[in-house]
């Protein structure tokens, strides 16, 4: 018995645990095969329907292409210069092949694809950059070379699957010969040491262990002639060895995302690497179309990033203001909302000042990210995780924002907003009372009002103050009035402010002589109630507003 | 637990035909051949590469498990049928090696494994079977659940690469890849044991 029937023994004794452990996985393995089968099947059938209608198009191109070249014909005739190609027509060879010598040969002239979502449209670009010895499309290039260190790309390599795969089964081929190849040599030699020479059996075995030696030799060779015919064997490796988060091989191409700081590596990383593999003077770089997204594809980053646990930022650590929380976006549109909804607080925001962010964050935060927000005041919290960064309204830049939440080590921003914004409006602004036509007897936008007025400062009271004056049973009371002392003269401004709740077929708007006071005359049926009230709340935040007033019914100037 | 059903429609939960075989009654052997035969063939199969061998190590399998129950008691049926048809089948399996080169599962699988043990002279002393089965066993527990599955179904269901491949869903490259790994990882651990046989 060998060595090896020992080891074949040892692995016949494996406990029957694992044993038992393997063969319930396959059974389930095999469920989830058959439950995959069957949404292949699905899918192909989808995909022959597709098929269908990629020809029917193909059809509508090719009659298309043929008026076409019937119309250029005279022109083409008169001009003997031949069209330039362009695009990834010049990596094919007369007979339509990808010609691996014509990619390197044509590198200089790659144009690089900006989408990374469908690697089968190329689309010819501008001028081509390098950055770090990866060559780039202009755009590209500016934007990476602006980046900050961890600001993330999405990546696509492409290279010939099918010959990536020879090279690779002829790589692995190659070191499973050479394995062979090693013990048999090992066997040849313990037989030399005991062969004498006389013993035929013996030297009938060495004669075939010779022979298989031979056979083994020509494999190794073979293969490796098959490995090394290439520019890279081990891309997937290298994405490995490259340390980058997220990748999706492919066999054709590799999408993954990375940092630029990764990027940096992997651009230096592939020489290394190549030099260990290869000893080929060819630059491995060139076996790739290497192109980069220029627009961060924020679902896939939302995977990538992995919040440090832990609750969300304390609200009432800082008591003047609430927070909203600005989530991780995990699409454009859902950071578009939260824009939106800095938009909205930044018009609070006339009535304070400035904006507040809580940024938390694990590491380090990047000073120039926080710098980019042109903040007034800066703060750290006591455990160094929180900075709070106040930003005075008018320096508000929404793109600063968005390359700050997209840092690794960014993983929450709250924005502040006046306290009650949401659910009412500023206080000591809005009043409910007089009817409107004893308004400017009772009403004084500098001293203040009389008797007779209820303050309101909520929604809800608000609503139900509007309800009552809709409903308010007079002949006469088809129309409200709204009244609200200004400060400021840009009366433009609150105009765009009310025009919001109501429409400008049924409104009029009038200052008085002094023009400190602003009155808007609203017919019934023009107003939409939840606008209005949106309205009013905007106009409470208005630093320049002073008190509204929101009249009863009023009696008709005729009156 | 799935259950099989003897003619009379009755189902029996493998502590049954246990039991059955307790009692000597051989409706056990029939029962195991209706759940674990096509496995038991499969594995035979596989080592041996040969239809007419493997039936005849399936016969011999039943025999082996009417031979051993009582006294055994085994937890896990499946994985204790597997074990008597994989020892019938190199049993064959070496009978047979001395004439030809055998095509099958368990050659490729074990070719595979060249390399793994050193030089006989090269190590400090020789390991005991048990030793070398207890480091093989620890071996494989340290492995994750998808090298783990791999092993299994490479070196001791000797499972062909396309075939696990495609129950893992993952390509035979990648296979070959892990079967890379598992291999210097083997005799990584193997080395580290100091284990020479």
């Amino acid at each position: 018995m060998n060595k090896y029937d020992k080891l074949i023994d040892a692995i016949s004794d494996l406990d029957a645990d694992l044993v038992a452990e393997h063969l319930k996985l396959k059974a389930d393995l095999n469920r989830i095969t058959e439950i995959n089968k069957n949404k292949e099947e699905t899918k192909a059938q989808k995909k022959s329907a597709y098929t269908w209608r990629r020809w029917t198009l193909a059809a509508a191109c090719l009659c298309l292409a043929v008026i076409m070249v019937a119309a250029l014909l005279p022109k083409l005739w008169t001009d003997p210069t031949p069209p330039t190609p362009s695009g990834s027509d010049i990596f094919y060879n007369e007979n339509g092949e990808l010609d691996e010598n014509l990619i390197f040969a044509n590198l200089s002239q790659v144009v690089w694809d900006t989408s990374v979502t469908s690697p089968e449209e190329e689309k010819p670009l501008g001028k081509i950059c390098e950055w770090n010895g990866l060559r780039l499309e202009e755009e590209l290039y500016n934007k990476l070379i602006t980046a900050g260190e961890n600001d993330l790309f999405a990546v696509r390599l492409i290279y010939d699957g099918t010959k990536l795969y020879e090279r690779q089964s002829a790589y692995y081929k190659m070191l499973d010969a050479q394995a062979k190849l090693d013990s048999l040599k090992t066997e040849a030699e313990r037989l030399e040491a005991s062969y004498d020479g006389n013993d035929e059996v013996l030297g009938k075995e060495l004669n075939a262990v010779y022979s298989d030696i031979s056979e083994m030799e020509k494999q190794v060779a073979e293969n490796k002639k098959l490995a090394d015919n290439g520019v890279l064997t081990e891309c997937h490796d290298l994405i490995r060895v490259c340390g980058i988060k997220a990748s999706h091989p492919i066999d054709e191409y590799v999408v993954m995302f990375a940092s630029k700081k990764i990027l940096n590596t992997f651009s230096q990383k592939i020489d290394d690497e190549y030099d260990k593999i290869n000893s080929s003077e060819r630059n491995p770089k060139e076996g790739f179309i290497f192109t980069l997204a220029p627009n961060y594809l924020a679902e896939e980053f939302s995977q990538i990033v992995d919040p440090p646990a832990g609750g969300d930022y304390d609200p009432n650590e800082k008591n003047k203001f609430a927070y909203t929380k600005l989530k991780f976006y995990s699409t454009e549109t859902e950071f578009s909302a939260n824009l939106d909804v800095i938009r909205e607080i930044k018009k609070c925001y006339n009535y304070y000042d400035d904006l507040t962010f809580a940024v938390t964050y694990s590491g380090k935060i990047p000073a120039e990210k926080l710098e980019a927000m042109k903040y007034s005041d800066i703060e750290q919290s006591a455990d160094g995780t929180t900075v709070t960064v106040t930003v005075n309204c008018a320096d508000f830049d929404s793109d600063a924002l968005k390359n700050l939440s997209r840092d690794t080590n960014v993983w929450r921003i709250f924005v502040s907003y006046p306290e009650g914004a949401e659910m009412g409006f500023a206080k000591d602004k809005i009043y409910f009372g007089w009817p409107a036509y004893d308004w400017d007897k009772i009403y004084d936008p500098v001293t203040g009002t009389s008797s007779g007025e209820e303050m309101v400062n909520d929604r809800e009271t608000i609503l139900k103050k509007i309800d009552i004056l809709m409903g308010y049973d007079h002949p006469k009371s088809d129309d409200i009035l709204v009244a609200f002392g200004v400060k400021g003269t840009d009366m433009d401004r609150f105009e765009t402010v009310l025009k919001r709740g109501i429409n400008l077929d049924y409104y009029s708007m009038n200052y008085d002589s002094n023009f400190n006071t602003m009155v808007l005359h609203i017919k019934r049926e023009g107003l939409n109630i939840d606008e209005f009230v949106k309205a009013i709340q905007n106009l409470s935040y208005d630093k320049e507003v002073g008190k509204i007033l929101v009249s009863l019914p009023m009696i008709k100037s005729s009156e | 637990m799935t259950k099989v059903k003897d003619p009379k429609g009755k189902n029996y939960t493998d502590e049954e035909i246990i039991e059955l075989y307790f009692n000597r009654d051989e409706e056990a052997i029939r029962l195991t051949e209706a759940r674990y035969g096509k496995l038991i063939f499969k594995v035979a199969y596989n080592i041996l590469g040969d239809r007419q061998y493997a039936e005849q190590c399936e016969n011999d399998t039943y025999l082996g498990i009417w031979n051993a129950i009582p006294p055994e008691r085994p937890a896990r049926f499946g994985a204790f049928a597997v074990r008597i048809a994989r020892c019938a089948a190199i049993s064959k399996y070496r009978e047979e090696r001395g004439k030809s080169r055998i095509p099958s599962g368990l050659t490729v699988s074990m070719e595979e494994l060249y390399g793994v043990l050193g030089e006989e002279n090269e190590l400090v002393r020789k390991t005991e079977d048990e030793e070398l089965k207890r480091i093989i066993n620890e071996y494989v527990r340290g492995l994750g659940e998808r090298r783990r599955y791999i092993f299994v179904g490479r070196y001791y269901m000797a499972e062909s690469v396309e075939e696990i491949a495609k129950a893992l869903g993952i390509t035979e490259s990648a296979v070959y890849k892990e079967l890379a790994k598992i291999k210097r990882g083997l005799k990584k651990h193997l080395e580290e044991n100091e284990v020479n046989i």
